[in-house]
């Protein structure tokens, strides 16, 4: 039996090709996601080593709550410099420096900034006057010395184009400032470190420049020799103050590492939800393929159980084939996936996320993982139809070829309708209870629906869309997609797979962006929004709103900086975020909603609360709140203020506390001392376009950060969002390519199986261009029901989803994206095309003798 | 016995619908080579119904297959009218089965999804254009499926999907018809049902009418029987009977 397996598989090498190329797409993307992942985290991790090889001891604040800053660091405030003397004379202390680590970035020489604000990661930080504690090389030039002088990294030096001796603007957490290049410098042979820019000042301009408080983020030590990191860290443990520790160098990297790959962990589940989908549709493939195999050969197995083969060998013979075809593609699909890592690793290169190049890791677990899943989805797809092969009677090789039976069981009818209803119910309950739950349900039982339905609507979909076909060749190419329902139902599955997520990201994120962009409107009472653009990391100097308020014009100007503290709840002590706003203005630039009291009465001691907060832990104004610094000090706060929507500051739905600027200073560590943007109010009756020159002015001497009036900022709310969605949509093109070839492999088979029906179409007078017409409609056809399906779920589920979010966003809404949608079609229509470009021709191109004589 | 000279008989003065002159047909090269057919000249006359018949191997089906337009010559010309067609591409050749002959394979000779009427009628609609409403007709009473018109292939016996086949030939008013082993898959009552019917269209409908067979019993329904062995005419018989053709076929090979 296994010989015969293996000789049916070569003998049919294009059926082959095909399935296989559908689990080497699905199998690549997983493994490649896997490889790529396994490859950033292992750079990470020598990268990480690397900045910390001379450091034996690291001593900071301890972290008084947990949660994370919006680089993902841990919350803690900042140390007492003088605290350096007491370490030094620490015994087993060879050496020790404080570490100034806050963000700094550089200007071109014509004032532009060298890197968008926002954008990759701009540190400042202090060189050391010992060295083994510098992770990087000063290539040229020299150590800069006092509050004028700096390093630059050669990835931000060529971007630049500055040189050594330069003189340009740095911007920091103080006033900007010129200085001038003493050197350029490298990480361990790269031109940045992974892409981040690093401006280097010695202690005392660090100190300066870099903090606006004088204090430090850290303190670093070295043993002397003969002395273990641990011994360092215990003695000098010994002489810190409560609420500062101290840990080895290793755990300091290990913390780091652990960090990043959490990081990537998400990452790597996000890729591999992808490739997942891309193997369902893979999945519909084989399942059809098989199915369509085991029915053409239908005498074949007969004429083998008639000869003796038992069941259970014609079952084993056809899982066999399975296997090896699973077993060879997933094999092909790791190397692909190699390959897919490092093609994309290299593609970080040139947008400039430098990382030192490692060789691919290929860990055992990828290898694992691949074949598992290439292997199981293969072999379970063709579970079905190898029992159905074994069920093949042996008589049946006496018969002629097996009648199609167009009947579709009511059976099935009923449970497909029940499905539709129970899957769209969840849905509609999901979305009005604004619980996800019941919705994923929904969404998946519809899913099913549509499999189980498949056949019935192929027929319907065939009937109605099919009359756009005309004559001959359009009433045939129905008849045909019509005549085997359930296999056209079953192709066309791959492809709802594929178009329906898509649909449902896109629905999803245009109604998300729309509803965004109502939220932003609700509240915007500013003129313009001066922001850093970008995902938030950085931002801009406190001392330009400073400077703002004192343009001509400008009545109000209020910065947002957002940071974290831990509140005392109704049940336990909770990490919340806070923004802090200049109390006094913020009213006249944002519309929060003010149910009670009032933002001007925020002073040190206050603190606003969103309504949802408020009645979650049953407070009411008056009432005092234990709030715990990022330094660990407890203070007491009044809620002085009660509002609506704290979308409006926060620009996403965690928005329940704001307090004064003043407040912030003292709660958040030097790093966080940076306004997300600043929102700007033009006094009445100013002509608002020469506030917009005003600001533009100002901004030059800040990096010329992005001044947008409310219809900029929501262009640029749509933009990053489409952006998103762009690339969600290429992740998804897997899926959809293997929709395609699925339709393009089963018109292939189908045509060989009408060969005689072709010829005898051929010799009864129809010309080669309406064959191939007639078989280019099939594809097209199949394709469009696939799309029309794909694309109801998506809408639906889609648009619940949005539904279902109006908790966390008020302002939810469907938007539907119409121009998307018919782009969508048009993919559909396209791609129906060219998967049936093949068998058309081939089908053309019959011999009509040949055709007659097939059997 | 082996002749070369254009083998043409019936009524005298009789049109030749359709002629083949020194047709060749060799397939492969060199010492591998087949000779299907050894330079065969015949003519077919209009309102003659012709049945080819050889042992296997003989040439009949190639002979019919290059008449018909399906298959192409090594050597030699056929024309059908006055159009020569080696000198027509594929298009050509298939408008030309379209429009001007009709042809009916021993089986499977219908599309499946297609009921009887619509079967009938396909070349005309391949062509883009109505039928002769009265020769449909004709044809359909001619061939009893009157009653028939709705139903599907799979709802047909074997006889009545040949018959259809049949009225489908004769529908589009060829000017000659080919049958290529028609009641191979019968019973001997479907068979000699369809014969009856055949012959009917010859002498009723006029129409010329080729005929491969390797049964007597149907070659008797022709008008003459022309016998093939080794891509050779051999002999020729007129008003065939079953037992006169039957001791021809037995002498092949002697």
């Amino acid at each position: 039996m296994t010989k015969i397996a293996l000789k049916n598989l070569l003998g049919h090498k294009l059926r082959l090709l095909i399935t296989t190329v559908a689990i080497v797409l699905g199998v690549g993307f997983m493994a490649g996601t896997f490889v790529l992942t396994d490859t950033l985290a292992k750079t990470f991790d020598e990268l990480f080593e690397n900045v910390n090889e001379g450091t034996d001891a690291l001593i900071r604040q301890k972290s008084a709550f947990e949660g994370t800053t919006q680089d993902g660091s841990s919350i803690r405030g900042d140390l007492d410099p003088a605290l350096l003397d007491v370490i030094r004379d620490t015994p087993g202390v060879d050496a020790a420096d404080v570490v100034v680590f806050t963000v700094a970035s550089v200007a071109t020489e014509d004032g532009e900034a060298v890197n968008d604000v926002g954008g990759t990661p701009q540190f400042g930080f202090n060189a050391s006057t010992d060295d083994r504690f510098n992770p990087y090389d000063i290539d040229e030039g020299q150590a800069p010395t006092g509050a004028d002088e700096f390093l630059i990294d050669r990835g931000t030096a060529e971007k630049g184009k500055l040189a050594v001796g330069d003189t340009v603007k740095v911007f920091s957490l103080t006033e900007p400032f010129e200085a001038e290049i003493t050197g350029i410098v490298s990480f361990d042979g790269e031109d940045s470190l992974a892409g981040a820019s690093a401006t280097i000042m010695d202690t005392e301009g660090a100190l300066q420049r870099f903090t606006p408080n004088g204090k430090v983020q850290q303190i670093v030590a070295a043993a002397e020799p003969g002395e273990s990191q641990q011994q360092l860290v215990d003695n000098i443990r010994a002489v810190l103050p409560d609420n500062v520790e101290a840990i080895t160098g290793e755990a300091s990297t290990a913390e780091s590492q652990d960090q990043l790959q959490e990081g990537l962990q998400i990452f790597n589940t996000v890729l591999a939800g992808f490739a997942g989908v891309a193997l369902l549709a893979g999945t519909f493939l084989i399942y059809n393929t098989f199915g369509i195999i085991i029915a053409q050969r239908t005498r074949e197995l007969a004429l083998l159980r008639a000869l003796g083969a038992r069941r259970s060998q014609v079952r084993w013979s056809v899982l066999g084939e399975a296997a090896v075809i699973g077993l060879v593609a997933s094999i092909l699909g790791l190397f692909a996936g190699i390959g897919l890592a490092i093609g994309l690793k290299a593609l970080f290169g040139a947008v400039g996320f430098d990382l030192p190049s490692t060789a691919a890791v290929l860990k055992p677990r990828t290898v694992v993982v691949s074949l598992v899943v290439g292997l199981l989805t293969t072999t379970l797809s063709a579970l079905a139809p190898a029992w159905r092969a074994s069920r093949v009677a042996p008589v049946e090789a006496m018969r002629a070829a097996a009648v199609e039976t167009p009947k579709v069981s009511k059976l099935r009818i009923g449970v497909g309708i029940l499905l539709l209803v129970l899957g769209a119910g969840l849905l509609v309950s999901g979305a009005s209870g604004k619980t996800l739950p019941p919705l994923a349900f929904g969404a998946f039982l519809l899913f099913l629906a549509s499999v189980v339905l498949g056949p019935p609507l192929a027929r319907l979909v065939t009937g109605l869309v099919g009359r756009a076909v005309p004559g001959i060749t359009g009433r045939l190419a129905r008849d045909n997609v019509a005549r085997n329902p359930k296999r056209s139902a079953n192709t066309a599955t791959s492809l709802v797979i594929g178009l329906g997520v898509v649909t449902i990201f896109t629905v999803f994120s245009t109604s998300f962006g729309a509803s965004i962009n109502a939220a932003v409107e609700s509240g915007f009472r500013a003129d313009f929004q001066v922001s850093s653009g970008g995902f938030g990391l950085g931002g801009i100097s406190p001392a330009f709103s400073e400077q703002a308020r004192e343009l001509d014009g400008v009545e109000a100007v209020s910065g947002i900086r957002r940071g974290s503290v831990q509140i005392k709840e109704k049940t336990e002590p909770k990490t919340r975020a806070i923004f802090g706003v200049d109390s006094q203005d913020v009213d006249k630039v944002l519309d929060l909603g003010i149910e009670e009291g009032s933002l001007t009465d925020l002073g040190p001691d206050n603190i606003a609360v969103d309504r949802v907060t408020i009645d979650e832990n049953g407070w009411k104004m008056g009432d005092v709140l234990d709030v715990t610094y990022a330094d660990g000090t407890l203070h007491q706060h009044e809620i002085a203020a009660i509002y609506e929507d704290g979308g409006v500051v926060a620009q996403n739905n965690d928005g329940h506390f704001v307090v004064d600027m003043s407040v912030y200073e003292a709660s958040q560590p030097s790093a966080s001392q940076v306004d997300n943007r600043v929102l700007v109010k033009a006094a009445d009756g100013v002509e608002v376009d020469s506030v917009r020159s005003e600001l533009d002015g100002l901004g030059k001497d800040f990096g010329s950060p992005e001044v947008q009036d409310l219809g900029e900022v929501q262009d640029a709310q749509t933009a990053q969002i489409n952006q998103q969605l762009a690339f969600m949509v290429v992740l998804l093109a897997m899926a959809i390519l293997i929709g395609f070839i699925g339709i393009f492999n089963t018109l292939l088979l189908s045509v060989l199986e009408r060969t005689r029906e072709i010829g005898l179409l051929r010799a009864v007078g129809m010309v080669r261009g309406q064959v191939a017409r007639m078989v280019l409609a099939e594809s097209v056809l199949v394709s469009l029901l696939g799309s029309i399906l794909g694309f109801v779920i998506g809408l639906s589920v889609g648009s619940a989803l949005m539904l279902a979010i109006r908790d966390e966003l008020p302002t939810a809404r469907i938007s539907l994206p119409i121009p998307v949608l018919v782009i969508y079609g048009l993919v559909a229509l396209i791609g129906g095309t060219a998967a049936g470009l093949l068998p058309a021709f081939r089908a053309s191109r019959l011999n009509v003798l040949e055709a007659i004589a097939a059997d | 016995m082996t002749t070369t000279e254009p083998v043409s008989a019936g009524p005298a003065g009789g049109v030749a619908i359709a002629r083949a002159i020194d047709a060749w047909k060799i397939y492969g090269q060199g010492e591998t080579a087949v000779t299907a057919l050894a330079g065969v000249s015949v003519d077919f006359i209009k309102g003659q119904f012709t049945a080819i018949m050889g042992p296997s191997g003989s040439g009949k089906s190639t002979l019919m297959h290059c008449v018909a337009g399906l298959d192409s010559l090594s050597q030699g010309q056929v024309l059908i009218g006055d159009v020569d067609l080696s000198r027509l591409d594929d298009k050509a050749l298939t408008l030309l089965r379209r429009d001007r002959v009709g042809f009916i394979f021993q089986a499977y000779n219908l599309i499946p999804t297609l009921n009887a009427l619509e079967n009938i009628v396909l070349p005309s609609t391949l062509a883009g254009h109505k039928p002769d409403p009265q020769l449909l007709d004709r044809v359909i009473d001619t061939m009893g499926l009157r009653e028939r018109m709705k139903h599907r292939p799979s709802e047909l016996s074997g006889g009545q999907q040949q018959r259809v086949a049949v009225a489908r030939a004769l529908a589009m008013g060829p000017e000659i018809t080919f049958a290529d082993e028609p009641t191979g898959n019968l019973d001997s009552r479907s068979s000699g049902e369809i014969l009856d019917f055949m012959q009917a269209a010859v002498r009723e409908l006029g129409q010329t009418m080729v005929m491969v067979t390797h049964d007597p019993s149907a070659a008797a329904y022709a008008d003459r029987v022309l016998f093939l062995d080794d891509g050779r005419i051999i002999d020729e018989m007129h008003t065939p009977t079953a037992d006169a053709v039957l001791d021809r076929l037995k002498r092949i090979g002697d």
